[in-house]
């Protein structure tokens, strides 16, 4: 009997496929190929049929949906409880979510229902052989960005992982479906449900989810003079990036709470993070150390930042950032 | 109005070493672990906030807040901070057994605990830790409580019974009505934490800290490492943080390296 599939829990919004779950899918047919495995998707919602039909054209070999009033906004419990009993039937090998709020704690749910491990946050996946099986070899930066931790899980199944955004790039999707929706049945008694979603609050400031960003601008106090705020959201436009900051620029009104980065605010991970004029406080780094590359522009040399970013300009950002500003539109 | 409901409130909090001293840890190459002595410790920065909003609760409807920490023995320094903060009861499990365990088996190993002091109608966790980070125990923990769970949320309210919660999304919250028991894992609390006072840093430093080893708190593995689901393939220290290349030229040339290299890294 082959091994289980490699599947994704894809994520949509307003009608569309999340683009880090598209990644996701990108990223399970590889290994999948290396593994002689299929690769399927699950997608909980209500009308999908517009996203299931998407996802059918990613080359993926099933997409299995879960449609149903009940679920068009998140629920806790009706969820968890949908997917891991499909895990129980199917028994995949391999499931990935993405690192939002709702997927790491819909993964973890899941994860304890199926008693197996699951990896936090990954920024990398690929397969290594332990004891003479292919599994997954999950990286993750530990510890503040001092350290690199590979974790597997040798026998529990499936392997489970929450996954930072750009971990691949994104699926095509194909002119035809090449996939089989399979319209999983999906019985809710709603007086069963003891936790339920009433509605959605979409605030105007909205923080366009720091946690699944692929590209991060943030401003530290070194930036709070005037002008200089404009400069980093012409960085992140150009660089179609969020924009994030420290505590300091929160405490005086220049950016809002939501796009706080540190220990009491956002943890994100994105695939590029560029820190303007913050000297790297561990509260403020440890918030985005889990990330691919990251670059800081900051005048004092010996800040703490230099001792964790991949590139480092030493220099007054007012003077860099139209410099970099410029050269990176010749390469993007 | 006289209070007739008090509610039992249980607060998982985790000692965890400070950030600001993240660069000085070490790695043990013999273990494969992280050498913890000598790096000062705090109680994780989201457990204040998950401790003040059972706090809040018990000031507005009336509760008993017990603190709960699964960690060594210097961990009841974590508790005490929590017991001069205003939490009424505080357990440390701790056992040899229970180190090195995954998010997993923590979750467990907590929940064993909860259960094992009665049972509780809310139970509060700080969302995520800042050493590990992984954001999983809270929903575990309710797993193995056989409850329901929210996590990142920012506000709770009770109405005829029920809750209404907060909980943060990339768009801003949605609102969810829940039933007791719950499990809720704590982002940041629209209140700032409460400070200690005197009399609470008094009373803390004579309460008779409760302790619950494996003999209460059973696993069925022989130790943790072996009880959890993952484990550490291998672990590379970064010396210096990331390699960083750090330029000091001019603003154009120091953009013209650092370009480059972003372009190597395949960063864009």
């Amino acid at each position: 009997m082959g091994i289980g599939a490699v599947c994704v829990f894809a994520e949509h919004a307003e009608g569309a496929v999340k683009k880090y779950s598209l990644e996701k899918i990108n990223k399970a047919k590889e290994l999948a190929a290396e593994l002689g495995a299929q690769t399927a998707v699950l997608v909980c919602g209500s009308e999908l049929e517009g996203i299931a039909e998407t996802l059918a054209k990613t080359g993926v070999n099933k997409v299995y949906a879960f449609d149903h009033p009940e679920l068009k906004l998140y629920q806790p419990q009706a969820y968890a409880d949908l997917i891991a009993d499909w895990a129980r039937k199917e028994k995949p090998e391999i499931m990935w979510f993405s690192s939002s709020n709702i997927a790491v704690e819909l993964a973890s749910r899941v994860a304890a229902k199926l008693e197996t491990g699951l990896t936090a946050h990954c920024i990398g996946l690929e397969l290594a052989e332990v004891e003479g099986k292919k599994i997954v070899s999950h990286s993750l930066p530990g510890w503040g960005g001092n350290f690199v931790v590979k974790i597997v899980c040798p026998e529990k199944r499936p392997q489970m992982a929450t996954v930072s955004a750009g971990i691949s790039s994104p699926a095509e999707i194909s002119d035809k479906a090449t996939a089989a929706v399979v319209w999983a049945p999906v019985e809710i008694q709603p007086e069963q449900l003891k936790i339920k979603a009433v509605k959605n609050v979409y605030d105007d400031k909205k923080s366009d989810g720091l946690e699944t960003a692929e590209r991060i601008v943030a401003g530290g106090w070194g930036m709070r003079s005037s002008g200089s705020l404009e400069m980093i959201e012409s960085l992140a436009k150009l660089l179609k990036a969020e924009i994030g900051g420290t505590r300091p620029l929160v405490d005086c009104n220049w950016i809002e709470e939501t796009r706080m980065i540190g220990v009491s605010g956002k943890t994100v991970s994105p695939k590029l993070f560029i820190s303007v004029g913050a000297s790297g406080q561990p509260h403020y780094t440890t918030g985005f150390a889990k990330s691919g590359v990251i670059l800081s522009i900051t005048d004092d040399p010996k800040a703490p930042i230099f001792d964790m970013c991949d590139i480092g300009i030493v220099g007054d950002a007012r003077r860099v950032l139209p410099e970099l500003i410029a050269g990176l539109e010749t390469v993007l | 109005m006289k209070r007739i409901m008090s509610y039992k409130i249980a607060v998982c909090v985790k000692q965890v070493p400070d950030p600001e001293f993240f660069s000085k840890v070490k790695l043990d190459p013999k273990s494969g672990t992280i050498i913890r002595t000598g790096i000062p410790s705090i109680v994780n920065p989201l457990d204040r906030h998950a401790l003040e909003m059972a706090l809040d609760f018990k000031d507005k409807y009336g509760a008993v807040v017990t603190v709960i920490s699964m960690g060594p023995p210097q961990a009841v320094e974590a508790l005490q901070v929590a017991l001069a903060m205003g939490a009424d009861e505080a357990y440390l499990l701790s056992d040899r057994v229970f180190a090195g365990a995954d998010s997993l088996l923590t979750a467990e190993i907590l929940a064993k605990g909860i259960k094992e002091l009665g049972g509780f109608d809310l139970v509060f966790c700080g969302n995520i830790a800042v050493d590990g980070s992984t954001g999983q125990v809270p929903a575990q923990v309710a797993e193995y409580l056989g409850c329901p769970h929210i996590t990142h949320v920012s506000e709770i309210e009770l109405k005829d019974g029920k809750l209404e919660i907060k909980a943060t999304r990339d768009f801003g919250y949605t609102v969810y009505e829940a039933q007791f028991p719950l499990t809720i894992g704590v982002n940041k609390y629209s209140q700032a934490p409460r400070n200690m006072t005197v009399s609470g840093i008094m009373r803390a430093v004579e309460y008779k800290m409760n302790i619950l080893t494996s003999e209460k708190v059973k696993i069925a593995a022989k130790n943790a490492l072996e009880g959890s689901p993952t484990r550490v393939l291998g672990m590379e220290e970064v010396k210096g943080g990331r390699k960083g290349l750090i330029l000091t030229d001019e603003p154009k040339e120091a953009v013209k390296k650092a370009v480059e290299r972003l372009v190597k890294l395949g960063a864009v």
